[in-house]
């Protein structure tokens, strides 16, 4: 559990930076599937580091891992994409603000997976319903596309998140749990 | 890449002389405008002038076409998104229908394709101000120029620690992806089963996880030795002073947004068709 989420102690302003860091060059690669489509190992990272460290953490990794994608790869900056994966990271980390669950020690209950899983689908579904409604307002995109870009993403990147990064959050919960059968006494 | 790890270009022109705050001002100034209308006209003039400007930040011009490139391949495939999917919006905008032509039975609108050129040309003219930008401005400097426009250090604090880490992690990347390949695992081309490779790229993710994790604690404990954060306010060491020809850019930029603001009041639509 992470007790105040909004302490930006010094520790806080480094997971930020390294978790952006890596989020953002881990941007760059990606396997095209289809056309402007790709599965980026890289939501991996930020979700990680989420539920790891909380939701503000995963604002701010994910806003600026992705500015920093943005500008490595030199296309232009996108501010609504941009703040999307931070609305996503946010998301993802929500769970930590529960009592009793905490990756570094490994405590968790199932039913912390099943509100971590539903709140990181929920996550895509308004990070990308958030970009793709700025898209409409600010560019002009036709809103029916839209709808159809944010379902398609939302959805590919719901499968991934199910067949990859669960099994990986929940491997390190359990690995964790091994090697702490100590309790904290307050 | 430089040996910044970053698309940064060292030069001597106008805009790396110019401080990155102004510069980040401006690039703010410039989106909200482009927003603000859907007009081919704007978006003909702000290319027109982003061009000229990119000519001025002397930016290698082998870079630009690639850049250039990119966004006109992701513009065609989403002009014809936009044809497919919704080949009535146009008449939507406009509320008239001119058909020009049908392709495979799919009737094709004047007002839609009309629209599909000013919206692709729209999102090109949001691109020469963010590539100066990114290739005029030190790393290093970002950061300052941010905790300048009013951010909080702490968080424009980040931008430095990413910034520098950016090569470490590069090569740390690179040793376990060689790690990996040492013992058959790839995630490029010659792996042909594409769920072998997802699992590979997952495979070389997770050690760089697992270190980076590491590395929080040892850069937290050296950053709170020099006692990080004490203090409300920090100094910056690339602190770029905003001298008064950066004033006067400054000036002449908000003196152009207005007008920019001024013109778009004075149109009723923000969608500009000429031939009604």
């Amino acid at each position: 559990m992470i007790k105040n989420p909004l302490d930006f102690s010094t520790r806080t302003v480094v997971t930020i930076s390294i978790g952006a860091a890596l989020y953002g060059i881990i941007g760059l690669i990606g396997i095209p599937i289809g056309p402007n489509v790709q599965i980026r190992p890289s939501i991996l990272i930020l979700t990680v580091y989420s539920v790891f460290f909380g939701p503000v953490v995963g604002f701010f990794a994910g806003f600026f891992g992705h500015i920093l994608t943005d500008l490595l790869a030199g296309w232009g900056l996108w501010w609504n994409w941009e703040l999307s994966s931070g609305i996503y990271g946010f998301c993802a980390g929500t769970v930590c603000l529960f009592k009793g669950f905490d990756v570094k020690y490994g405590l968790y209950k199932v039913w912390h997976i099943v509100f971590f899983i539903i709140t990181t689908v929920s996550g895509f579904f308004a990070a990308y319903l958030f970009a793709g409604f700025l898209d409409i307002v600010l560019m002009g995109e036709p809103p029916r596309k839209i709808i159809y870009q944010v379902c398609i993403i939302s959805l590919t990147n719901s499968i991934v998140f199910l067949c990859f990064t669960v099994p990986v959050i929940v491997g390190f919960l359990r690995t964790n749990k091994k090697n702490s059968n100590l309790e904290i006494e307050d | 890449m430089s040996k910044y790890g970053t698309l940064y270009i060292e030069g001597n022109s106008f805009f790396h002389r110019l401080a990155p705050s102004i510069k980040f001002i401006i690039f703010i100034l410039w989106s909200i405008t482009v927003f603000m209308s859907l007009d081919l006209r704007l978006s003909l003039a702000l290319l027109a002038i982003g061009i000229i400007f990119l000519f001025f930040a002397e930016i290698p011009f082998r870079i630009i076409k690639n850049l250039f490139a990119v966004v006109i391949i992701f513009n065609i495939i989403n002009a014809v998104f936009i044809l497919l999917i919704s080949p009535e919006f146009g008449a939507e905008l406009t509320g008239q229908k001119t058909r020009l032509c049908s392709v495979l039975g799919f009737p094709v609108l004047m007002e839609t394709l009309f629209y599909v050129i000013t919206i692709s040309l729209k999102y090109l003219s949001l691109l020469p101000m963010a590539l100066i930008l990114i290739f005029s401005t030190h790393p290093t400097r970002f950061a300052s120029s941010l905790n300048k426009i009013g951010i909080p250090y702490k968080i424009a604090y980040t931008f430095n620690i990413i910034f520098r880490y950016i090569p470490e992690i590069q090569n740390e990347f690179k040793i376990i992806s060689q790690a990996q390949a040492a013992r058959g695992l790839s995630y490029g081309k010659d792996e042909k089963s594409l769920i072998k490779r997802m699992k590979n790229i997952f495979s070389i993710t997770i050690p760089l996880l697992n270190t980076s994790l590491e590395r929080i604690d040892k850069i937290t404990n050296a950053m709170e030795l020099r006692e990080f954060g004490k203090y409300k306010k920090r100094s910056w060491y690339n602190e770029s002073k905003i001298s008064r020809k950066d004033l006067l850019v400054l000036i002449a930029a908000m003196f152009l947004f207005t007008a920019a603001v001024y013109h778009r009041l004075t149109l009723d639509s923000w969608f500009w068709y000429p031939f009604k």
